[in-house]
């Protein structure tokens, strides 16, 4: 390189540099991009549904003095996917007595009555009742409960009694 | 500016080629001044060229792909772009699932219950077939321009899948022939 004076030296180099350096990105390029990865997330929120069949809607009695024994009131399916698990209550409208009631619409009096859900009797602290308290999901397609009402025959004041319960779930 | 000696400028003449041609020339010097020596009212350069192989792969995530919804049954639920790049003649892109090499298939899995949902994926609009939670995604024999790809995901949604944050990460890797 003796030959060469110092400005076209200063030239040749430059050039000389901007290839390989362009050679050495290339290269960097090819050996870091060939895979990609690509984070997937989903989720699935708590959806918790208690339904009652078609023949639960309203139940009638036709004359309460005769009394009634188990009868079916509602089939509560309860579906719910809480991971923790969940609890289904029950309120009822009327409490007297520390016991559930029909109500006479007119005269106020009250005639007891008991629950019983999936085949175990309903146990009442107060006006609301704890029917379920699971510490796991359920299936798919829910669990099935049927809800039974009983009274004792008795000669009650005459009126039209009623009374009002309401099913609530929830995911723990 | 002076002009340099005829030896001298061959020697740069060369230098500034190899800089236009950047990092596909390779240039031999030798050549030049050997063919310089032998003649000297024609110089001849010799030039060898290497055009490398350089395969490139890159994804641009769409938002949704951090926040999908299993409940919802999907075919084609679109989770991101890929640009694909290469110069060979052919390549192949291939994709792994990092739950599908346990599950079989793709599958987003729970983080806390290890409930799971299997997905397929569909690149650039073919499905894709996958073994052992691995898969060809696409194969050719050509040169192809830079070209991108959406890839997207098909599941059954299932609102009964346990509360849960479900995640897996899809990996695509280029490789040229």
């Amino acid at each position: 390189m003796a030959f060469m004076n110092r400005k076209w030296g200063r030239l040749f180099f430059a050039a000389a540099a901007l290839g390989a350096a362009s050679l050495l990105a290339g290269g960097a390029q090819a050996a870091n991009n060939n895979n990609v990865s690509i984070p997937l997330s989903g989720t699935v929120p708590v959806t918790c549904t208690v339904a009652n069949n078609s023949s639960g809607t309203t139940t009638t009695f036709s004359d309460m003095t005769q009394g009634a024994s188990n009868v079916l009131i509602g089939t509560i399916t309860e579906t719910c996917n809480g991971r923790s698990g969940y609890k289904v209550t029950l309120t009822e409208q009327n409490f007297s007595a520390n016991q559930p009631s029909f109500k006479g619409s007119s005269s106020g009096s009250v005639i007891p009555y008991t629950l019983s859900y999936n085949g175990s009797t309903v146990n009442f602290p107060n006006s609301t009742a704890t029917l379920t308290n699971s510490g796991s999901q359920t299936g798919t397609n829910g669990v099935a409960k049927a809800l039974n009402l009983s009274f004792s025959a008795g000669a009650y004041t005459a009126d039209s009694y009623s009374d009002t319960i309401t099913i609530t779930m929830a995911s723990n | 500016m002076t002009f340099p000696q005829p030896r001298l400028q061959t020697f740069l003449y060369a230098g500034f080629a190899a800089a236009l041609l950047g990092s596909t020339v390779f240039f031999a010097l030798p050549f030049a001044e050997a063919s310089t020596a032998q003649n000297g009212n024609n110089v001849t350069i010799g030039l060898s060229t290497i055009v490398r192989g350089a395969c490139s792969i890159s994804a641009v995530a769409d938002p949704q792909a951090a926040n999908i919804d299993l409940s919802t049954t999907q075919s084609n639920l679109a989770i991101a772009t890929v640009t694909e790049s290469c110069n060979n003649n052919g390549y192949t892109v291939s994709v792994s699932s990092e739950n599908g090499v346990t599950k079989g298939q793709p599958a987003l899995v729970g983080s806390a219950l290890n409930g799971s949902m299997n997905y397929t994926v569909v690149y650039g609009g073919a499905p894709v077939n996958f073994s052992g939670g691995q898969a060809t995604a696409f194969d050719t024999s050509a040169t192809l321009p830079l070209t991108r790809r959406q890839v997207g995901i098909g599941f059954v949604g299932n609102p009964n899948l346990p509360s849960d944050s479900y995640v897996d990460v899809l990996t695509f890797t280029i490789a040229g022939k």
